[in-house]
């Protein structure tokens, strides 16, 4: 979103603004390890369905199929393409569908913000797997942090990102990864999904917190184990296709 | 001064020289000849209300794919001798461990031809541009030279890059926009990425949160934010050199390499528009292609 104000100052009101405005981030651990350590980034599950057309060249090194830029007319992958593994979608039909019935209280809507699924009318399982996992690994890996308002963040970096951002980079590492750095990615993650899932046409609903942890999973700093992981988005992908939600849609 | 304002100061200060971009051209050294024009480089001109910052990937080409390749195999050859010391180190880990009945250790993993990355390609000619190192700034407009290697470019999003620094902002990973740039030539992007977008449900979270902010400034009376007009033009300065406004295309998904906040740049009259999350070129009405997007996290088996 790029607004401008006009003969508006973004002004701080101490440090916890401070923190909250200047996303802060982590350079991408992972995304930098693979310049010099090998990395599984192609195994990444993905059902047969949603497969492109690779075009493997076995004489040349291998690039991920998602190194390879989207173009209307892009050249030949002189590189090769490495296509992932085919992922093995199970019949829904041998899932055991998540209990999705609570009774509401105050005390549970109000942890809607992080205890959440989605529910998109008329979508196979397979589609709703491929939209989940999709969103989970644009999400997956969250280095930034955003203290208590990621909107404002985000809106301040398009439009002020000097202050903030520069800010970011200098104690960003030091200081916010110890205070705030798994609760953030947390959160980030949350906010991707959303993000992400809306954009696909999901409705996002609330549920009960232990009622959610059956079938989702939540990252910080580390990362869950990719059968776990799995299961639980396929667990994710049978809500989303299943039949519509009766609690009230929350929206973005 | 507050406190804050001290500290602000301070850490601006101590990020300035990570800020210095190399490609970045300012009017001054321009005019005064310290700078010089380039015909071999592309050039990239864009303005805004106020300071701003960026990244754009570049499309890789032949010439890039062919360096991509050279490193590749470099890297490979050495990750494969690694790994022959690696397994020879194992071999006699698991021999001691198992003189004294403890845990063999686990095993080195081979690189092979399908596994084994050096990192995205998209990643090789990437360049942030702003917030510091201007070409020009006035009380209205600040603007932005950077000398780049011609190609073709893709706005990444809203960050703040800086080699070896946190990276924050959000990325358009879910679409965006592409451009070209032509050796000898100044590509004017105006305002565009500013002003051209023209938000549309759904909206994303930080959309709403500012649309929420500026209905509580309008409430109070105060300064809303609003979204400048489009423009174009290169000031005098830059008029003696060649010149073409850039022509934009939609562009299709992007990996998020920065494990930032995830969104897309809102559809663009005439460019860039959206079914669900398929990008669609807005002339044509064509879907664009994405890649497979797949996590940037190693995998934990």
């Amino acid at each position: 979103m790029c607004l401008y104000a006009k003969g508006v100052a973004l002004k701080f009101t101490g440090l916890a603004a401070l923190a909250a405005s200047t996303m802060l981030a982590c350079a991408p651990a992972s995304a930098w390890a693979q310049d010099t350590a090998p990395v599984a980034a192609q195994t990444a599950p993905v059902a047969a369905a949603a497969l492109p057309e690779a075009a493997p060249t076995a004489s040349t090194a291998p690039v991920a199929a998602e190194m390879v830029p989207a173009a209307p007319a892009a050249p030949p992958a002189v590189l090769g393409t490495v296509a992932p593994p085919v992922y093995d979608l199970p019949d829904p039909a041998t899932l055991i569908r998540p209990d999705l019935a609570f009774a509401m209280t105050p005390e549970i809507e109000s942890d809607f913000e992080k205890y959440f699924y989605f529910h998109r009318d008329e979508t196979s399982f397979a589609d709703a797997f491929n939209d989940i996992r999709e969103c989970d690994a644009l999400a997956s890996g969250s280095n930034i942090y955003m203290g208590a308002d990621a909107g404002s963040i985000a809106a301040a970096s398009a439009q002020y990102g000097a202050a903030a951002g520069a800010i970011g980079g200098v104690i960003g590492s030091a200081i916010a990864d110890a205070i705030f750095g798994s609760a953030a990615r947390r959160q980030q993650r949350r906010l991707n999904l959303r993000n992400c899932m809306a954009f696909k046409g999901y409705q996002r609903y609330g549920l009960e917190g232990d009622l959610w942890k059956k079938f989702n999973f939540e990252e910080g700093h580390g990362r869950k184990k990719e059968g776990e992981r799995n299961e639980a988005l396929e667990l994710q992908a049978l809500v989303a296709s299943g039949p519509k939600p009766t609690t009230k849609e929350l929206g973005l | 001064m507050t406190k804050l304002h001290h500290l602000l100061a301070a850490a601006l200060l101590l990020v300035t020289p990570a800020l210095a971009g190399a490609d970045s051209v300012e009017e001054k050294n321009l005019i005064s000849g310290k700078a010089k024009f380039d015909p071999a480089m592309g050039y990239i001109y864009q303005s805004s209300p106020g300071r701003t910052n960026g990244v754009f990937l570049r499309e890789p080409d032949d010439a890039t794919r062919a360096e991509y390749q050279a490193d590749w195999d470099e890297a490979f050859a050495k990750a494969q001798k690694k790994y022959a010391s690696a397994m020879k180190r194992w071999e006699n880990d698991v021999k001691l461990a198992q003189q004294t009945k403890k845990k063999p250790p686990e095993q080195p993993v081979e690189p092979t031809r399908e596994t084994f990355s050096i990192g995205p390609i998209l990643m090789r000619d990437m360049f942030g541009f702003g917030p510091m190192y201007v070409f020009s700034k006035s009380d209205t407009q600040v603007a932005y030279l950077n000398a780049v290697k011609p190609g073709t470019y893709i706005y990444y999003g809203p960050m703040l890059y800086m080699p070896g620094q946190p990276v924050g902002g959000f990325c358009y990973c879910m679409g965006t926009v592409r451009f070209e740039v032509k050796p000898g030539v100044i590509t004017d992007l105006g305002n565009f990425l500013i002003a051209a977008a023209q938000p549309a449900p759904p909206y994303d979270y930080s959309t709403l949160m500012a649309m929420k902010q500026n209905e509580e400034r309008a409430a109070k009376g105060k300064d809303t934010w609003v979204r400048p007009p489009l423009s174009f033009g290169l000031p005098e300065s830059l008029a003696k050199y060649p010149s073409a406004r850039a022509e934009f295309q939609a562009s299709g998904k992007l990996n998020n390499f920065f494990g930032v906040l995830v969104s897309r740049m809102p559809p663009i009259p005439g460019v860039l528009d959206y079914r669900r999350d398929t990008v669609v070129d807005a002339r044509s009405g064509a879907e664009v292609a994405s890649p497979l997007i797949v996590t940037q996290v190693r995998i934990k088996k």
